[in-house]
This record gives C-alpha cells, sequence and structure tokens, in this order.
C-alpha cells in the first residue's frame, strides 16, 4: 500500500467518523430540511409577529405618526391596558361579547346534541349521510356570506320571516324589525350563529357516537334499558370528552364576535359591538392606533386564558 | 305485538319529522337567498315575498357579471374581479400550505433528527397561545415588506398557519405501514425521493382533507383580507362582497338584495361543490386522521 493510498483511506475514515457521529448526534438530518419550508414561513409570518405584538402593546403605535412606530419613541408602559379601562365601549363591549355568547352557545349545544343522538339512531347509511351533509352544510358557509343572507331574511318589509309570522301563520301580527331592535337584534343573531355552527358540534357528537361498541347497544338492550336508561347512561357517559371539547373550545367568549359584528351589523346605538370587535376598531380604523388595539387583544386573551382555566377547572372538580 | 310495532312507527315518524325540521332550518337561507337572486327588483321591493320567484329573471347575474346598459356601472363586473382575486388566493395558499405541512407532517412521523419531538410539540402548543396583537404586528410586517394591499402579501399569511393541519398529516403519516418505505430505502431512494413517490400517494386522502379545510378556510376569510387589502380591485370575495352596490339611474347607489343575494349565492358555490363531491374524501380523511 502506497503512503498516498494510506493517507486517502485515514480521510475516508476520518469523514465516515464525522458522518457516525453526525448521525448519531443530530440523526437524519435531513429532517430538518423538510421542516424548514413551514418553520420559515410560521417564523416570518406567525412567530415574529406574535412576539412583536406583545412589544407594540407597550407602545402608543399610531400608523400616521411615523415617529411612533419605533418602540424607543413611543414606549409607554403599561398606559395602554390602563387606558381599557377608561375606553368608552368597555362595559359595553363586555356586555355584547356576554349576550352573544348567551344568544348561541346554551341552544346550540342542546341542539347539536340532541340531533346527534336521534340522527345516530337512524339505521340506513345513506338516509343519515344526506341528513347529515345538509345540516354542516352551512358549517362551511363563509360568515361574509351567511351574515347577508340571515340579514335578508330578517329584512322587516321584504324578509320572509316577518311576511311567515304575520301572513303564512298569522300568529304574529306586528313582529319586530329584528336587526334594528334593542331586544331582537340578539335573538336574530344568535339564530344565524346556530345555525352557522351547530352542525359542526352535530359531527363531533356523532362521531363520539358513532365509537360506542355496538355490543355495548345490545347489552343496554338485553337489561331491559329504557331508551331514557341508554342515553343516561351509555350515551351521555361516552361523549363526556366532546363535551367538555365543545365547552373548552367556547368558553374563551370574549374573543368572539368580531367578523359576526361586522358582517351582520352591530344593531341599533351599536349594542352588537363586542370587546373583541372594540379591539379591532381602535387598531384598524380611526386614527389606527395599533398600540391600544394590541394591549386590548392581549388582555382580552389572558381573559379568554383564566376562562377556559375555570372551566376545565370545573370539569375536574366535577370528575373527582 | 300490534301496539309494539305501532309505537316502533310512531318513534320512527317521531324522529324523521325532528329531522327534517333540523335539515329544512339547515337549507332554508340557501332557498331564500337562491330565490331572492332570481327575482326581480319589482318583484323583491313591491310584492308580499314567496318562496320562489314569480317571473324568474336572469337580470341580477346580468349585473353582477356584466353590467346593464343604463343602469350605471360601478359595482359592475367587480364580482369577476373578486372572484378572480379569491381564486388566485385561495388556490396558491392551499397547494403550498398542503406541500410544505405534508413535508414536515413526515418529517415529524418518519425521520429521526435530533429536536424532532420538541419542535413538533412547540408547533402543537403554538394553537393555544391567545393570538394577542399578532395582528396587529402583522399589519405592520407587511407595510414595512411593501405587501400592504397585495395578494402576496395575503397568500403567505394564509400559508403559514396550520398547527392541526401538521397533528393531522403527521397523523396519516404514522399510520402507514413502513415495509415500503424500508424497501425504498434498501433499494437506495432518498428521503426526498421517499417522500413524493412512495408517501405522498399513500396519504393522498389526509393531503386532500388538508386541502379541503385550507381551500375552505382560505375561501372565506374575512378579517385579515378585510384588514390588509384596501383597494378594490385587489379584494377577495369575503370583504369585498359587502362593497358590490346595486346603481339606479334614479336613485343613485342602493344596496340591492337582489344583487346582494346573487353575489352571495355565487360566492358559496364553490365551497358547496368542493364540501358535497369531495364528501367521500372527508370523512375518510377524516377517520386516518383522528386515529389516535
Amino acid at each position: 500500500m502506497t503512503a498516498q493510498a494510506q493517507k486517502r483511506s485515514d480521510f475516508a475514515t476520518f469523514i465516515d467518523n464525522v458522518r457516525r457521529i453526525r448521525r448519531e448526534e443530530w440523526g437524519d438530518v435531513s429532517g430538518y430540511l423538510f421542516v424548514a419550508p413551514l418553520f420559515l414561513m410560521w417564523l416570518v409570518f406567525g412567530g415574529y409577529p406574535y412576539v412583536r405584538g406583545l412589544l407594540i402593546a407597550f407602545q402608543d403605535y399610531r400608523v400616521f405618526d411615523r415617529a411612533s412606530w419605533s418602540i424607543f419613541n413611543s414606549f409607554v408602559g403599561f398606559r395602554n391596558f390602563i387606558e381599557i379601562f377608561s375606553d368608552e365601549y368597555l362595559w359595553s363591549g363586555l356586555k355584547a361579547s356576554f349576550f352573544l355568547y348567551l344568544s348561541w352557545f346554551p341552544v346550540s349545544l342542546v341542539l347539536s346534541l340532541g340531533t346527534a343522538i336521534v340522527l345516530n339512531r337512524v339505521k340506513r347509511a345513506n338516509v343519515s349521510a344526506v341528513y347529515r351533509i345538509l345540516m354542516t352544510l352551512p358549517w362551511v358557509i363563509p360568515m361574509a356570506a351567511s351574515m347577508p343572507m340571515w340579514e335578508q331574511i330578517y329584512e322587516p318589509n321584504f324578509g320572509y320571516l316577518n311576511h311567515f309570522l304575520s301572513n303564512v301563520l298569522g300568529v304574529w301580527k306586528q313582529p319586530p324589525a329584528w336587526v334594528s331592535d334593542k331586544f331582537w337584534y340578539w335573538p336574530a343573531i344568535g339564530v344565524a350563529a346556530i345555525w352557522k355552527g351547530f352542525g359542526y358540534y352535530m359531527l363531533l357528537f356523532l362521531i363520539g357516537l358513532f365509537n360506542i361498541p355496538e355490543e355495548h347497544y345490545e347489552v343496554a338492550k338485553l337489561d331491559g334499558a329504557s331508551w331514557w336508561q341508554t342515553l343516561w347512561y351509555l350515551e351521555l357517559p361516552s361523549i363526556r370528552n366532546i363535551m367538555l371539547l365543545f365547552l373548552v373550545t367556547n368558553a374563551g367568549f370574549l374573543g368572539a364576535g368580531t367578523v359576526e359584528g361586522m358582517t351582520f351589523g352591530q344593531g341599533p346605538a351599536y349594542i352588537g359591538k363586542t370587546i373583541a370587535l372594540r379591539a379591532y376598531e381602535v387598531a384598524f380604523t380611526g386614527s389606527m392606533r395599533l398600540g391600544f388595539g394590541s394591549a386590548m387583544n392581549l388582555a382580552i386573551g389572558i381573559a379568554n386564558l383564566i376562562l377556559v382555566g375555570l372551566v376545565l377547572r370545573f370539569f375536574k372538580s366535577e370528575k373527582a | 305485538m300490534n301496539i309494539h310495532k305501532a309505537r316502533k312507527l310512531a318513534n320512527l315518524a317521531f324522529r324523521h319529522a325532528y329531522l327534517l325540521l333540523i335539515a329544512s332550518f339547515g337549507l332554508f337561507p340557501f332557498i331564500w337567498t337562491v330565490s331572492s337572486s332570481f327575482k326581480t327588483q319589482q318583484e323583491l321591493y313591491t310584492t308580499l315575498p314567496s318562496l320562489l320567484p314569480n317571473d324568474p329573471s336572469l337580470i341580477n347575474y346580468q349585473y353582477v357579471l356584466t353590467g346593464v346598459q343604463g343602469v350605471g356601472s360601478a359595482g359592475a363586473g367587480q364580482l369577476l374581479i373578486l372572484y378572480r382575486n379569491s381564486l388566485v388566493v385561495s388556490t396558491v395558499s392551499t397547494v403550498s400550505h398542503v406541500l410544505i405541512v405534508s413535508l414536515a407532517g413526515y418529517a415529524f412521523a418518519r425521520l429521526k433528527f435530533r429536536g424532532r419531538d420538541a419542535l413538533f410539540y412547540f408547533f402543537i402548543v403554538l394553537m393555544f397561545l391567545p393570538a394577542g396583537g399578532t395582528l396587529m404586528a402583522q399589519y405592520e410586517l407587511l407595510k414595512r415588506l411593501n405587501l400592504l394591499d397585495n395578494l402576496v402579501g395575503l397568500m403567505c399569511l394564509y400559508t403559514a398557519g396550520g398547527g392541526a393541519a401538521l397533528f393531522l398529516m403527521r397523523q396519516v403519516f404514522l399510520g402507514i405501514p413502513s415495509e415500503l418505505e424500508d424497501a425504498a430505502r434498501v433499494d437506495g431512494a432518498g428521503n426526498l425521493r421517499i417522500a413524493f413517490q412512495i408517501m405522498f400517494p399513500l396519504a393522498a386522502s389526509g393531503m386532500v382533507l388538508v386541502a379541503i379545510m385550507g381551500f375552505i378556510a382560505t375561501w372565506g376569510e374575512y378579517l385579515i383580507s378585510k384588514t390588509m387589502i384596501m383597494s378594490a380591485e385587489k379584494m377577495t370575495l369575503p370583504p369585498g362582497v359587502q362593497t358590490i352596490i346595486f346603481v339606479t339611474p334614479g336613485a343613485g347607489r342602493v344596496a340591492s338584495y337582489g344583487v346582494r343575494a346573487t353575489s352571495v349565492a355565487l360566492m358559496v358555490l364553490p365551497v358547496i361543490l368542493v364540501f358535497i363531491f369531495l364528501q367521500r374524501w372527508f370523512i375518510r380523511g377524516a377517520v386516518e386522521g383522528l386515529k389516535l
């Protein structure tokens, strides 16, 4: 063996060792390349804005005032957060968020759960599929399209609802002007929201019910369990987790209502202006105070986390 | 015996009556919207509303698609511009989203590299962080990048998200048996080739599900689009549909229910078609992805 060949093979072993150690230490590094596109996109358009959004909340950032863009010029500490308490729409906004939640949440829970239970007893697969598709269709309809649809139904003079109530059924001779009525605004937006969302929740409950093994039903039947007992002791306990999902994902109601308010309208005297919509308006309309809006959004997010935590805690103590 | 049978029948009748009622509640706004879109201005505003148009007319469709002579032009044809923008934004961001999420999902499921699981859970935890000032900072970012009021900026924001899709794709790849992959590796195929030629075709139903969800989400996305796009010729459908206004020679600009209904009907048409025709994929992908 010549010296040169010896040297080359030393070099080859060296490279092999490097490769082996790299593989042991870092594994299959091409994995990083596979993850890179997602990671980089997220970093630039998701991660960075997230962190920057936290900083903006401590700035008096106004879009039309160039000097205020830099944090060194416009750092105001917690002043934005303190200002939230004196915002003219704070209390009415919190009230609106709560009313919006009340207007759809309880009914949607009962309706989606009840419909899933009834639909689960339809044994013919294609019949049940038709029902399922018809009921989940509203879920895929954009909010910006579904809200105008309901607005047209509610239209006091030419919409179908008032015509139906006063002329077809004849039960209510002078129905209200729904959307522009101080009280009826809430049921009106509530029904639209229920319509939009209940199919999705029904689908979740339905998946939960599908997962109950057929034998459990048979045992219940053999034991002579009534319809009610099957529901209470077999079906409801099996979808407990989905109920938890439903409650937890909707517990943060303070963040909801932005798009609803912007597409459905805010009712008379802005009664439908939820706190989340207010935060959006502060940041993106008028003098465009991104800093104040960001602080408001952040406060809403933290309040939402607390609400979610409370619901989780409640469920935990229930279980024990 | 007969009582038993009668009771069973009554039960069945009650069940279907209830389901039909709920299904018609789900369907009614569509019927009303489509029906309104075929009504003339006269019928919409003068006669008592009827469920179906008395004298069906295509005038609203003609107006939103091409404009009508003598009725003014503001807004006419605007729908086509919105449609084109929405189609471009939704398609490009859906395709790129599916691609990058599938690549990452494959790596997180099958390749072993340092920090893999930590990185994955990092992405999942992100889903639960409150948004805070993200939208405001995204506005600033696009402004700095000169991408404000630009469809490219919108596509970037739409492509970047997706913790749920990542979770689903990883789940799908985990469910694929490893024999084929091992065989290809023995034959000397690299990771990229394995991903594209073997794994992606096997994961097709999951990818279609992510694509359907992504398309539906971007097609209907309102808030970001409303915030980042200002000019009428760059708007997408959800915020843009509010700007379509009927112009009459006498009364000037008035929002017409017919025009609004027509725009809305045309706007929801693609998502309804996607949802109904890809229903089979939808269920299959959901079953594979949710198998925990």
